[in-house]
Parts: structure tokens; sequence; C-alpha cells
């Protein structure tokens, strides 16, 4: 199998698009595509101060080089800083924030680590705890998001970012909006897209996914041929997610069907734009009545969920 | 012929036909060609490449959780 460019051996071949690319480039095309996802969605501007949400995992660590490279080639006026969320998730999170360490040391990027002990008095480990010993039915993923959304909106607004970058790929966003569709809960797909979050500019910092349209797949390649300082470790909870079941559907569609993660993407991006429409301008935004923090109700998902596991 | 695949830290060896790819070998080990990269001698290659006699293949779940 030869590059279709220079027609060297290849390492990659993209059955969505019958191209094959040797390693030199797999990068080049990786890269464009990235900044054409950029450029089309508007996603920055040259003022802009850009954080990313990272992780320690490749795809944040992907986000954070091309943005960084995007400021050293003189498009992006200040240099994007990282934000990571400590959960307390022993022998992940842990792990992970030494491979993020090592990752900003060697490119030179500020990075600014908060963590939910820190904020809400216990590790995600103990709320598990907690929450399976009070039989709440709820998924440790459910709480996860829950609390690394606030934190991470509160925490980039105190940085006064202009924007907030996030490591989503391609198939992160099919199995969020695969999962809100069986779950009978499709509004909540208006939350989905390349860019979100514009309903009061003040309170919440806009966020953009510059991996919307790559596949995990080549994040994980590039990542590699790159030498980023990942392991990709597995978080403990994340077998316990639907989530799992669903990326395994879609790789075997993907397989039989090539092609298909890009059209389902494709109906996704129509379908959120009307999601978005109809749902934008119902809800009015108040500051929570506890913590201040934006939200459609009187307190805060967030308040919520920590009334309910400490009280 | 027999080859030999490595995949989260174990290694097996596994005896299959002549002519057969990297994408045979996956099916094989029940594992979705669309779900992994391949590596033979320290280089990534396409899951339509021949397989050789001997040689390890280590095989790589590209997904991350969290
Ligand atoms: S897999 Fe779930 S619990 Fe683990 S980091 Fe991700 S969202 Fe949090
Ligand atoms: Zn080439
Ligand atoms: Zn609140």
């Amino acid at each position: 199998m030869k590059c279709t460019i220079c027609k060297k051996p290849a390492i990659i071949n993209l059955r969505y698009s019958k191209d094959a690319y040797c390693q030199q480039h797999f990068i080049s095309t990786f890269d464009k595509k990235v900044i054409d996802t950029i450029n089309k969605n508007k996603m920055l501007q040259y003022n802009d101060k850009v954080g990313v949400g990272v992780s320690g995992g490749k795809d944040s660590m992907i986000t954070l080089f091309i943005l960084n490279r995007l400021h050293k080639k003189g498009k992006l006026k200040h240099k994007p800083i990282g934000i990571a969320i400590d959960e307390g998730i022993k022998g992940y999170r842990d792990k992970s924030l030494v491979d993020l360490r090592k990752f900003c040391k060697e490119y030179d990027i500020e990075l600014h680590e908060f963590s939910i002990k820190d904020e809400f008095g216990k590790t995600l480990d103990d709320f598990v705890k907690i929450s399976d010993k009070k039989k709440m039915a709820l998924k440790p993923c459910s709480i996860c998001g829950v609390f690394r959304r606030y934190m991470l909106n509160k925490y980039s607004r105190e940085l006064k970012l202009d924007k907030l970058a996030t490591g989503h790929n391609l198939d992160d966003e099919i199995q969020s909006f695969m999962i809100n569709l069986f779950r009978g809960d499709a509004a909540r797909s208006a939350r989905l897209g390349p860019i979100t979050g514009v309903i009061r500019p003040k309170d919440f910092v806009l966020r953009i996914k510059p991996l919307y349209f790559t596949p995990e797949k080549e994040s994980f390649l590039y990542s590699m041929i790159r030498k980023f300082p990942t392991h990709n470790y597995v978080c403990p909870y994340a077998h316990t997610a639907f989530r799992n079941e669903v990326r395994e559907s879609m790789d075997q569609l993907e397989y039989k069907y090539p092609g298909t993660k890009f059209s389902t993407v494709k109906s996704s991006l129509r379908f959120i734009e009307i999601a978005k429409d109809a749902y934008s301008g119902l809800k009015e935004i108040n500051n929570c009545k506890l913590c201040g923090e934006p939200t459609s109700k009187k307190t805060c998902k967030t308040c919520e969920l920590i009334e309910k596991l400490i009280n | 012929m027999k080859v030999y695949y490595k995949l989260q830290g174990k290694k097996k060896s596994i005896e299959m036909p002549a002519n057969k790819t990297v994408e045979d070998l996956l099916l094989k080990i029940k594992q979705n060609p669309e779900a992994v990269l391949v590596a033979v001698d320290n280089t990534v290659i396409p899951e339509n490449e021949k397989l050789k006699n001997g040689k390890t293949y280590l095989i790589m779940p590209v997904a991350s959780g969290g």
C-alpha cells in the first residue's frame, strides 16, 4: 500500500476517504484538517486568550500542541495555557497528570491545576463511594462530568480566557450524540457541536473543539508519531459507561460501511443546529443562589448534586 | 505460517494460512480493525498488508476512556 501523495510505503489507510498516507503526509494532512476546522468554524481570533482543558491524554495534548504552534507562527497573539482538573481518581488521574506536567514542561506551556477535592471537599473516588452507599444510581461519569464542567467554566472565567478548547474528537462527539438519541434526550444535543456556549457571554466561556472532525484512531497515531509523553491511561470508571458499547457499535458499523462516522457527524451537525435554534432563548440564565455560578434554575446542577451527595 | 501478536502486554502465537493480511489476523482474534492500530518492526502498517512468517505484530487499541 502506497501513500496517495508521494507513493512511499503507507502507514495508514483511511477507508472512508480512500486515501493512504506515509508518516510525513499523514502528519501534514492531519494538521491541515485541524486548522481547517478552526478556520471554517471561526473558532479563533488573533487576540483571543485561549486555554485548553487538558487531561494528560493524547487528544488534549494534540490540541494544545497545535494551538501552541499557531501562536509560534504568529497566528495567535497569546501563548495558550493548559487547565487541568484533578478529579481525584486514584491510579488514573494522578498518573496522567505526571504525563501532562512533563508535556507542558517540554513545550514550555503554563499549566493551571485545580482539584475537585479542594473545590468540593472530597475526591471523585469519595463521591462515588458515597453515591454507591446511598444507592443513588448515579454513574461516576455523571458526577465527574458535572463537577468538571463547572470547574472548567469557573476557572476559565477567572483566568480571563476568551476561549476554552477541548480535545473532543470525532468519535467522542458521535458517541455523545448517539447516547442522547438512545436515551430519549435528543434536546441535550443542542449542547454539542464544534463551538458551544453563547447564552450569556460574560458567564460562559466559549468552548471550541478543534479535533471535531478527527477520528480517534488518527489522533492516537499522531500522538504516537510526535512522541507525546502520554500513556493514555484508561479511567477505572470508564468501563461502567454506556459509552463504551456505543463506541463498539459505531466501530463495527464503520468497519462494515466505511464513512458511517463522517455521515453520522454530518447529520448530527444539521440536527444540532436545529436543536440550538429551537432551545435557545427558552431558558433564562440566573446566578445560582448557593454558589453564584450561572444556571437556568435557582440552584445549579453542581450545588444540587453536592446537596444530594453530602446531606 | 506462524505469526506472533502482542495485545495488552501479552504475547501469543497463532497459526495463519499463507497470503493472509493483518486484517485477517485481527478478525481471527476478534479485534475490530477500526478500533486498533498495528505495528511491526516499530512501524505502523495499514491493515491490508500481508502477514509475514515469524513476525510479531503489536496491536494497539486506540480508545482511551476519560
Ligand atoms: S471516564 Fe468518567 S469518571 Fe473517568 S474521567 Fe472520564 S468522565 Fe470522569
Ligand atoms: Zn507521502
Ligand atoms: Zn451552584
